[in-house]
């Protein structure tokens, strides 16, 4: 130990509890007690309604002159065709490459030397078009936006230069273990056949037969009044902000109607080999139901599985890692549709560990459900849950993109608030009748490794079915 | 509060980009420590970042991978806070904590509610007062193996990943600091002892080797006598010399091909360039961006979208503190080869090397460069890191402006010299080849 030669000195200058036991030669060798938490409440946005009926979700954030603008267009990969999946991202991808009276390098030049973001991701429910930038920049934002959704040009010449783009990451997504383990899940989980159960961005057969008539089709049909919602966050004059948004989407036509029923993941507790030849680690999941966003558990499921593994002090993460030695790191994600959910445990470990690796995820489920979790664990995932949240809101995107998820959820306004509150509030007794009464009897397990060593161990540690997917 | 946010507004609008500041106050500690504090209340959380003067490069021969070994070492706890106490303590609040070993440096950083701050400073206090006397067998054998299941996962299974553990064999002879990857050789990592571990952090984990960084939402004169308490009786350490390293002209090996289990082939080219924060550092960011920077930029419009020649094709600068190096990254599309990427990338550098940027060019990428600072410095995180960083690579904090202000002195006639200096003769070259396209060969 090194010696406190400034001792003396600094005693004066040390907090009240740092220097309470007289006995202590060092201030370190006092530790310092916690106060109360601070208040917080998450942000509820404001609310108006356009002429034609789009719903706009707005919150103000005026100290920094940065803006963030969602739009969000339901359907998603989900209303892909069954022959052709991936088109409904091959088509939003395309909304950049030419709109209104701008080609694609038009567009791309006016985007970057403006030095703002404007771009279109894809979801399995819902689209999510976005304009990040500078708030004098918003009205340039909007025009692309409007231009983007209104009047895209898809055209046959950047439509191949896409094509080959695509097809080409599609390509590369097969030697990454964990892509490969995550749409192995994907298929397991949902069932083959499920609007959900494929890559959002389809296959390289799928993409390679997609035609501009194709694309035209997809973004026709899913934009109309009746799909649309609008986020905004930062930065803005809300009276302009209004006229802006009314005159640029205020006259798009559309009647209410019911979006297209998604049936239930089917959920066959199958298990899944995935071929990586030559892995010096294997990619383990494991998955059972978990909740809907609109259901009361889903507050108390997120909290349970943050003990299980969404922190590093988690049990599983303690276990494989810190006590094993297995991995680099395993997790546990209670993950939300708006009518289903699933607890997700995931892990890369050894490959010479995988099958024990496997049955410590098993039992450690089983004993997590069977037994819950500590009055102590909650507070800890209550305090991890808070701190989450005050970073996910802490720039000004992040508000957009928080508010965007829980819109696309089917939850309201004033959701993160809500989120806040129940997280807060949820006892121990609600969260452990909660674990007991999962189904976790019939697992999706998918195990992604060198399968020339590593089958056998596993089908031994874990007897069953066992199914082998290739991608 | 109010600084922090006239800094941002400011930053925006700036004409002038003098202007530019992040708020904070900074003094040192007899014992040599660093502190840097900025306060801001818009949320109840605060940042607690430790950056030590070590990386990679000041691992001796024989231990490559130990300065990162090392850093997951400093979560195993100390005889105050012994086992996993370290992470057990700060997330029961609500905290977290993470930490990063690069080359040049190794930063931890803790982040939570407001009323943790007085714990972070304790812990960090604690384990850079007495780490190594708490430091066992054990914990040494699990970490390794931890971070061998890190290498296997980040590069030996990642796709591409082993090529960045044979670059710096290309780039730096023998002895350089530079001349292994961060994470090490698994045969280092096993030899790695107890004893090293000791003398690492004595030599290193030494007061007047950090800098400790303070933000969000605190009192910062209270906050300055819980430094002076925990930290101040940390004695000084003597830190290693560290021999004077030259530059090297140009690679050591010219050309490698790497197998992998991978769809497409790629060829990353480095060269040499200069190091982090000088103006030349800034230059090459901008024949970077003028080369790649999103669809306008010259590889993007030549590759990409005229030849469609390439799915990928990227530059960059990767400033770093002895020296940097200049990377031009491509994948080829179906049909077409590396050499032919590599041909056409050597001729859109040889074009900018004689024609120079245009105005609209330097324009788009001043911009680009201006509004990317300020999404940068939105987090707390990020404008804690960003304080330390400053200091720890120029002496200066307060660097934020003089940074941004090297962007804008550069000239169209500084582009094109530097894009001239970036010949093939001068690069290093490494293929990764799809495995199964190897061996059909």
């Amino acid at each position: 130990m090194k010696p406190y030669y400034l001792l003396a000195l600094l005693a004066a200058c040390a907090p009240k509890q740092a220097v309470e036991s007289p006995a202590a030669s060092s201030p370190l060798d006092v530790r310092p007690t916690i106060g109360e938490p601070a208040a917080f409440e998450a942000p509820v946005a404001q609310t108006f309604t356009l002429s034609n009926g789009i719903t706009v979700w707005h919150y103000p954030q005026k100290e920094l002159p940065l803006v963030s603008v969602r739009i969000q267009v339901e359907g998603g990969s989900s209303a892909d065709p069954k022959a052709l999946p991936g088109l409904t991202s091959f088509a939003d991808d395309m909304l950049e490459y030419g709109a209104g009276d701008l080609d694609a390098a038009a567009f791309a030049e006016k985007v970057e030397q403006l030095a703002i973001d404007v771009g279109v991701s894809t979801g399995g429910r819902y689209s999510v078009m976005n304009f990040d930038g500078e708030s004098s920049k918003l009205d340039d934002g909007l025009d692309l936006l409007q231009s983007m959704m209104t009047a895209p040009l898809f055209d046959e010449g950047e439509m191949e230069k896409m094509r080959t783009q695509l097809v080409a990451g599609i390509e590369m997504t097969k030697s990454n273990p964990s892509a490969l383990a995550s749409m192995a899940m994907d298929q397991a989980w949902y069932g083959a056949d499920h609007p959900l159960a494929h890559p959002v961005s389809g296959s390289v057969e799928s993409v390679n037969e997609i035609t501009r008539e194709d694309l035209e089709s997809s973004w026709s049909s899913r934009v109309n009044a009746s799909t649309l919602s609008i986020i905004v966050t930062g930065a803005y004059d809300e009276a302009a902000l209004k006229a802006g948004l009314e005159s640029r989407f205020g006259s798009i036509e559309g009647e209410s109607s019911a979006s297209a029923e998604i049936p239930a993941p089917s959920m066959l507790g199958q298990k899944i080999f995935v071929d990586n030849p030559g892995a010096s680690q294997t990619v383990l999941l494991v998955a059972v139901p978990g909740f809907g966003a609109n259901t009361a558990e889903y507050t108390a499921a997120n909290l349970a599985s943050i003990v299980l593994g969404g922190t590093f002090t988690s049990r599983l993460n303690r276990l494989l890692r810190e006590e094993k030695g297995y991995t680099y790191g395993a997790r546990a994600r209670a993950s939300r549709d708006r009518s289903s959910g699933k607890i997700q445990l995931s892990t890369a470990v050894r490959q010479d560990a995988t099958a024990e690796s496997l049955t410590d995820l098993l039992s450690q489920l089983a004993l997590w459900s069977n037994e819950g979790i500590t009055d102590a664990e909650l507070v800890k995932a209550q305090g991890a849950q808070k701190t989450r949240m005050i970073g996910s809101i802490e720039t000004i995107d992040g508000v957009a993109d928080a508010m965007s998820g829980r819109l696309g959820l089917g939850l309201g306004p004033d959701a993160l608030e809500r989120e806040r509150g129940s997280a807060e509030r949820e006892r121990l007794e609600m969260v452990n009748s909660l674990l007991n009464a999962l189904t976790i009897t019939s697992p999706v397990v998918v195990v992604v490794g060198d399968l020339s060593v590593i089958r056998t161990p596993v089908e031994e540690a874990v007897p069953g079915e066992w199914t082998e997917m290739s991608f | 509060m109010l600084l922090t946010l006239a800094f941002l507004a400011g930053l925006a609008h700036a004409q002038d980009e003098g202007e530019l500041k992040i708020p904070y106050e900074t003094y040192t500690l007899p014992n040599g420590l660093n502190v840097i504090l900025h306060e801001d209340h818009r949320l109840p959380q605060v940042v607690v970042n430790t950056w030590y003067g070590v990386g990679a490069k000041d691992e001796l021969k024989g231990r490559t991978g130990f300065a990162h070994l090392f850093e997951h070492l400093m979560f195993m706890g100390t005889t105050r806070l012994p086992g996993s106490g370290f992470d057990d303590l700060m997330e029961a609040e609500g905290g977290w904590n993470n930490a990063w070993t690069s080359e040049d440096a190794t930063d931890y950083y803790d982040v939570g509610p407001s009323q943790l701050v007085d714990t972070f400073l304790w812990m960090e206090a604690d384990r850079m007062d007495g780490l190594s006397t708490a430091m066992t067998q054990d914990k040494l054998d699990l970490q390794r193996e931890v971070v061998r299941n890190e290498r296997r996962q980040t590069h030996e299974d990642a796709p591409y990943g082993v090529a960045w553990l044979e670059l710096p064999t290309m780039l730096y002879p023998e002895g350089h600091p530079y001349a292994h990857s961060v994470i090490g050789s698994h045969e280092d990592l096993m030899a790695a002892e107890v004893s090293d571990v000791v003398n690492f952090f004595n030599a290193w984990y030494v007061p007047n080797n950090a800098s400790l960084v303070v933000a969000g939402d605190f009192d910062s004169e209270r906050v300055k006598g819980v430094i002076a308490a925990y930290f101040g009786g940390i004695e000084a350490g003597e830190l290693p010399e560290r021999p004077e390293v030259a530059t090297p002209d140009g690679p050591v090996k010219a050309y490698l091909e790497v197998p992998d289990q991978v769809d497409l082939a790629r060829s990353m080219i480095m060269w040499h360039s200069p190091k982090s924060l000088t103006q030349e550092d800034a230059v090459f960011d901008i024949v970077a961006s003028v080369l790649s920077g999103g669809r306008s930029s010259r590889f993007y419009k030549r590759m990409i979208d005229q030849d469609q020649s390439a799915v990928s094709a990227d530059a960059g600068q990767l400033s770093q503190m002895l020296s940097s190096l200049f990377m031009v990254d491509l994948m080829p599309a179906e049909g077409h080869t590396l050499e032919e990427l590599e041909a056409a990338a050597m001729e859109e550098i040889a074009k900018l090397a004689e024609e120079g940027p245009t105005a609209e060019e330097m324009e788009r990428v001043l911009n680009q460069i201006r509004v990317g600072s300020l999404y940068g410095l939105e987090s707390l995180q990020a404008r804690a890191s960003t304080l330390n960083r400053y200091h720890y690579l120029v002496g200066d904090a307060d660097y934020l402006a003089t940074d941004l202000e090297r962007y804008a002195k550069v000239t169209p006639e500084d582009v094109k010299k530097a894009a001239a200096a970036l010949t093939m003769e001068r690069a290093a070259r490494l293929h990764v080849v799809p495995e199964a396209q190897e061996e059909g060969q």
